[in-house]
């Protein structure tokens, strides 16, 4: 996982440019009553130690494949509420430099990396046609390998003791000390056994309800 | 210097000697009145405040502070071993759940009938627990769950809870379930009063439908009952709690500790209303008597003159 981290971080300062894409849809909302996501999954992001002010570029990691990005990005205090489409128009790889242009940055710049936190997708289908989502790793600041940067979920739930699956191996996830939680209450450090590649996590919040991503690490 | 200059300022030699000690416990008295009203104003709830919070909810979380937490008694339930699953069987007997330290229980109840506890380990290396049954005592894994069917025959659960206590849980935009609450209840408040010291009560504290109550975290353990009964709903718990604070928290707000308005300290510390009252009408007969005095005095000046005028007028 954090070989990975280091060597595509080295292909992203090698290989992306703002011409790499274009920024098809964003929208963005900033007051007291934000409608947030409204799924459980609110992030997948790398978090860092350290407070990263500057929120001009997200960046973010995804297969060759997949030319079609949706980037939703929340606070946690449910103020700020953005959503991002992006189209690639040619292939890319490595950790990928977004432009974030929000008109809201100078009241963003006081969150914390983990109190601003993003999601990039693309929706699929399965085989009953049912929509899915395959979600990829986002990060304020370009990984590195000395950046110390750890992939947490964030998750909004009702629960007491919500917790994902991944290869049949449960982890709980655990409360988020903030003194507003509104658009997620929950962060789950992934293991460092995360395998490469395509994962089905399936996240449980009680009572046998379960809901299933596909992520791309 | 500045005293001399006070003291010159407000000439106080024209100040009857007879009068000039009333002046002064005039002076006093008020200073005594603005010390007290400070004192009020600015004391706020201590180590000696004990709150005492009645509510009834859907939902209490507690984690205790050490491995003597009580046992948890129960009967006529369900068991899972992880959290997800509970199995077909009723077990009637009774069991006895002992809490790990470091670990979280969770009780759930929104309607009549079952009762959800959920014991989660610190983390994945530690246990939740042990289940001792008639037969055999059970280490638990990190996080084990039981319903409790409450009925006609098992109409009430009842545990005592000594650790960090929170009441409902705290409201966000979560759409993947429907949010246990804290449907109702209040704060008892118990201060030492302003003059003796003994213990007075205020006025209690209404908590709301859907608000989350914590306790401050570098406290005393908070202690308590928590009881579900079968013709009721939700469960019922009596907290108390020594020192530190109680916050209330709202959906999208930062949880606010309770306090109260120094009026409220005053109205409700039956002393201070009695020594204030004391202290005013004490005040107002000082200002009498130094009025009456003054007059007294201005009366036998007045007469003096007049004598002292009709005697030179006799000589002359």
């Amino acid at each position: 996982m954090f070989f990975r981290l280091w060597f595509l971080s080295l292909m992203a300062i090698s290989s992306v440019n703002a011409e790499d894409y274009k920024l098809v849809d964003f929208s963005e909302e900033y007051s007291d009553n934000v409608d947030v996501s409204g799924g459980l999954l609110i992030g997948y992001q790398l978090i860092g130690s350290t407070l990263t002010k500057s929120k001009k570029h997200i960046y973010l990691s995804k297969p060759d494949d997949v030319d079609k990005v949706e980037i939703v990005i929340s606070t946690i205090d449910g103020v700020y509420s953005a959503s991002m489409k992006i189209e690639f128009i040619r292939e890319s790889n490595g950790w990928l430099p977004i432009h974030f242009p929000s008109e809201h940055a100078e009241k963003l710049k006081g969150y914390d990396q983990s109190e601003l936190v993003a999601y990039g997708f693309t929706r699929k289908k399965d085989r009953a046609k049912k929509t899915y989502l395959q979600i990829f790793p986002v990060s304020w600041e370009l990984p590195s390998a000395n950046s110390k940067l750890k992939p947490k979920f964030f998750i909004n739930s009702a629960s007491s003791m919500p917790r994902y699956n991944i290869k049949r191996k449960d982890s709980f996830c655990k409360k988020i000390n903030a003194e507003v939680k509104t658009a997620f209450n929950f962060y789950c450090d992934i293991s460092e056994d995360f395998p490469n590649g395509n994962n089905l996590i399936l996240f449980n919040t009680g009572s046998g309800k379960k809901k299933k991503y596909l992520v791309w690490n | 210097m500045i005293f001399s200059q006070i003291k010159d300022s407000l000439e106080f030699d024209l100040i009857p000697y007879n009068i000039r000690w009333l002046v002064s416990l005039f002076l006093l008295t008020t200073f005594l009145i603005v010390l007290l009203l400070c004192i009020t104003v600015f004391s706020k709830f201590g180590e000696s405040t004990k709150y005492t919070t009645s509510a009834k909810s859907e939902f209490f979380q507690y984690k205790p502070h050490d491995k003597n937490s009580s046992s948890i008694l129960i009967k006529n339930y369900r068991t899972s071993f992880d959290c997800d699953e509970y199995s077909p069987q009723l077990i009637k007997e009774t069991a006895v759940l002992n809490i790990a330290k470091g670990a979280t229980l969770s009780m759930t109840r929104f309607g009549n009938g079952e009762l959800k506890i959920e014991m989660l380990g610190l983390d994945a290396e530690h246990s939740a627990g042990n289940l001792e049954t008639d037969y055999d005592e059970t280490e638990l894994p990190i996080c084990f769950s039981t319903l409790i069917e409450l009925n006609e025959l098992n109409p009430v659960f009842s545990v005592n809870i000594i650790g960090d206590i929170s009441i409902g849980l705290e409201l966000t935009d979560a759409n993947d379930a429907y949010f246990p609450i804290l449907l109702e209840g209040e704060v008892l408040i118990t201060d030492l009063s302003l003059i003796t010291n003994s213990a007075y009560q205020l006025s209690p504290q209404k908590i709301n439908k859907g608000e989350h109550l914590y306790f401050s975290e570098n406290q005393s353990p908070s202690k308590g009952l928590i009881r579900a009964e079968y013709q009721s709903n939700a469960i019922d718990g009596v907290i108390f709690s020594n020192g530190g604070e109680v916050y209330i928290q709202q959906y999208r707000t930062a949880g606010k500790p309770i306090e109260t308005s120094f009026l409220n300290r005053i109205s409700d510390d039956n002393e201070s209303v009695i020594t204030f009252s004391i202290l005013i009408i004490f005040i107002q007969f000082i200002s009498f008597s130094i009025s009456f005095l003054l007059r007294l005095k201005i009366l036998k000046n007045y007469t003096e003159e007049n004598q002292n005028e009709k005697a030179i007028d006799e000589i002359t």
